[in-house]
């Protein structure tokens, strides 16, 4: 069944929108996300582009400042909401994790 | 050498797997994308060399030389990763990188899905809904007129309604696999996967060969039918001719664009262009109906035209001499490659008394075509009150008359080529029974 629209964040609108805690433009977005996760995650430049729009039209970020083609954008509390709730989604799962196969992490 | 070289691909609107493989193989062979327009796309010459190309569906304004803002954001973006913006049209982008191992342009397959999806209905995926409600009408409207009008609409529209048919077909080939794939892409893409557009997007190609061949054949069918193969040579000819002035209306308008040519002046040239093309197109049309005549029941080359007295059966004819008198002579038609329906009348301008004859014979002969068209012909035209004769005397198959009649004896006669209702001012005797008999009942295609 398709995933009713940001009920759960995929990483890369969830590094996305973590980024944007920060004032940034799309580039520094795209350097950003590799530096914070050790290069584990990477976003493609359509992919931004597509997620600044969705995230824009949802009113989780808004755009900030526009100088000639670059436009900076920043999340906004409906964003951040969000962001809390997969974090929290997250650790839970963490937590089950460790519940249910031990601290090590083993069955 | 040749540098540059031009083919023609037609792919599906969504299909930008099929487009970016493609791409990348003619890229291994030397040719990169320079030029798309409509159907034909224009590759120069370079040095062979593997490429990953990518595809986006931003709507950009036709006239407008600038890219819109969202492009330009685009661009910049792609070019921080390698991504070369290479050719864009009104509804395609196309970026070329050139890297080994690029950052593909799009890495999270909900985003792509819904992206592809918001650009597209922004495009061309309206203008298809569009087409498609509107070809859906015409096919009602079509279903509704064979049933309530069924002689009528198979004489004057039978191939019209065939191509409505065939257009609707189409038009939901194009629409019908992009809703299942979306529908199935968002699935596959909350798992995290990416689903090919090449299966669906091959549907559209096979169904568009099809319909190709089927309105190909059609049109030679239509050509060799008689009559008025002038008028179908003309609806023919000022089909593609309106086609070749479409396409050189958009072509045009795309030279302009490429050319940065201002919005205005762009949108101003078109227009003008556009308006003369439709005054010259029209021009020809109004010369061809009121000049040559082509469309008339009296055109040389009309089921009528082999009467040379004009109808087919005239009371001078039944009835020998008759009172000098004034008559009303009208004759009208329409032939499908069905079903054809004539209708002849000789009306007498005569005042009569309610008990007197009347000098007037009127009919309406319905050419079958398609012998499973019979029963429907003879059903349709009988009356609620009527009684069978003896078919014998009219040298028919089966006759019949109508009981409830006013001033005109009717009578529908059925013989094997045609359906014939005959009305006649007085009461017919044997030998004008058997004169209409030996007119219609012979080979009428």
């Amino acid at each position: 069944m398709a995933r009713v629209k940001f009920q759960t964040l995929s990483e890369q609108m969830f590094y996305v929108l973590l980024c944007l805690r920060e004032e940034r433009c799309g580039i520094d977005i795209l350097d950003q996300v590799p530096t914070m996760t050790d290069g584990r995650v990477r976003v493609g430049s359509g992919t931004l582009y597509n997620l600044l729009e969705q995230f824009l039209d949802a009113g989780c970020i808004e755009e900030t400042r526009v100088e000639g083609r670059r436009r900076s954008y920043l999340i906004t509390p409906k964003g951040q909401e969000m962001l809390d709730q997969e974090y929290q989604r997250i650790c839970a799962q963490a937590r089950d994790y460790l519940r249910w196969t031990g601290e090590e992490g083993h069955p | 050498m040749k540098t540059r070289k031009r083919t023609w691909k037609r792919i599906a609107f969504f299909d930008s797997c099929e487009t970016v493989c493609y791409l990348e193989k003619k890229a291994r062979e030397g040719w990169v994308l320079e030029h798309v327009f409509g159907i034909w796309w224009t590759f120069r010459w370079t040095e062979p060399r593997p490429a990953h190309v990518w595809i986006s569906y931003l709507t950009q304004d036709v006239y407008d030389p600038e890219p819109s803002e969202k492009l330009e954001n685009m661009t910049e973006l792609g070019e921080h990763t390698g991504w070369q913006l290479t050719v864009t049209t009104p509804t395609m982008q196309v970026f070329y990188n050139w890297e080994q191992t690029p950052i593909p342009m799009e890495t999270d397959p909900v985003a792509h899905v819904e992206g592809m999806h918001r650009s597209l209905k922004q495009g061309a995926l309206t203008l298809y809904r569009v087409l498609f409600g509107l070809a859906l009408a015409c096919l009602l409207v079509n279903l509704w007129s064979l049933l309530k009008m069924p002689l009528w609409a198979l004489s004057h529209y039978a191939e019209w309604m065939l191509d409505d048919f065939l257009l609707f077909v189409v038009i939901g080939a194009e629409l019908i696999p992009y809703e299942l794939w979306y529908r199935k892409a968002r699935k596959v893409a909350a798992q995290g996967e990416w689903l090919d557009t090449r299966p669906w997007g091959r549907v559209i190609r096979w169904v568009l060969m099809a319909y190709v061949i089927l309105w190909l054949s059609g049109i030679v069918v239509t050509l060799v039918v008689k009559p008025w193969v002038h008028a179908r040579l003309f609806i023919v000819v000022s089909g593609v001719a309106f086609a070749v002035g479409w396409c050189f209306v958009l072509w045009m308008r795309d030279v302009l664009r490429r050319r940065k040519v201002s919005r205005g002046k762009n949108e101003v040239m078109t227009a003008a262009v556009s308006f003369l093309g439709v005054m010259a197109f029209v021009g020809v049309m109004v010369a061809v109906f009121t000049h040559w005549n082509w469309f008339s029941p009296t055109s040389v080359d009309s089921w009528w035209s082999q009467y040379p007295d004009g109808l087919p059966l005239t009371v001078e004819q039944l009835r020998g001499e008759v009172d000098e008198q004034e008559f009303w002579v009208h004759r009208d038609g329409e032939e499908s490659l069905v079903l054809g329906q004539y209708l002849g009348w000789q009306v007498s301008e005569r005042e009569t008394g309610p008990d007197e004859d009347m000098d007037t014979v009127m009919y309406t002969v319905t050419l079958v075509k398609l012998p499973a068209l019979h029963n429907l012909c003879r059903d349709t035209m009988l009356w609620a009150d009527h009684e069978a004769v003896d078919p014998t005397l009219w040298l028919a198959q089966e006759a019949y008359r109508e009981t409830d009649h006013g001033r005109l004896r009717t009578y529908l006669l059925c013989y094997e080529t045609c359906v014939v209702e005959i009305r006649f001012g007085w009461e017919p005797t044997v030998e004008q029974m058997q004169l209409v008999g030996e007119t219609f009942g012979g080979d009428m295609l």
